[in-house]
């Protein structure tokens, strides 16, 4: 997978927190949230902004407060 | 690439194919009546969706095509809105050579390369917004 450079000022641990639920793949993350794969790749290389409804289900997924998932630098 | 973007170049590809061939083939004649202006939309019209069925069926026999998600629809939408912006422009190129008096077969060529450039435009910002991020 290449690291593209991120494009937007929003930064997430998506990535560490999917190792830390039993290495969950990102296809596996898509399917939970309802969005594709492409999306989350996206998601955690800081290409793509995710809407609130989804940020919200990702860390729902992870069973984290939002905060604990995404950050604005 | 993943199914949208390679379906995307495949758009792109007919495109500059199709609309390359008939704008060299007509370019110059007067285009007047059915066998002329007709031929040309027609010809496009049919050549472009045979392009793009045939190169889709094999696409689709190699990759599965995922579902559209909230990233695929917010970049759909700043793709139209790129391509609104070109075909505004060249509506007013065409308009320009309206009042110039430019003869019937020219127009017509120019409001096709306006479809053109702006499907053109749709396309590569897609493309763009799919592989730098949005």
């Amino acid at each position: 997978m290449s690291k593209a450079a991120p494009r937007t000022q929003i930064r997430n641990n998506i990535r560490a927190l999917r190792f830390q639920h039993g290495e969950m793949t990102q296809a596996d993350l898509a399917e939970r949230v309802g969005l594709t794969r492409q999306t989350i790749i996206a998601i955690e290389q800081g290409r793509y902004s995710p809407s609130l409804e989804a940020a919200f289900k990702i860390a729902g997924v992870f069973g984290v407060r939002l905060e604990d998932v995404f950050r604005y630098d | 690439m993943t199914f949208r973007e390679k379906s995307i170049a495949i758009q792109i590809a007919a495109i500059l194919l199709v609309y390359g061939f008939y704008g060299i083939r007509y370019w110059g004649q007067p285009l007047t009546g059915a066998g002329g202006a007709v031929g040309l939309v027609v010809g496009i019209t049919i050549s472009m969706t045979v392009l793009t069925v045939i190169a889709h069926v094999v696409l689709a026999g190699r990759l599965r095509q995922e579902r559209l998600d909230e990233r695929d629809r917010v970049i759909r939408l700043r793709g139209s809105r790129n391509a609104y912006h070109v075909l505004t422009m060249t509506n007013w190129c065409v308009l320009a050579l309206i009042l110039t008096n430019t003869r019937h077969g020219l127009l017509l060529l120019a409001v096709l390369g306006a479809f053109a450039l702006a499907e053109l435009a749709r396309l590569g910002s897609e493309m763009l917004y799919y592989r730098l991020g949005t």
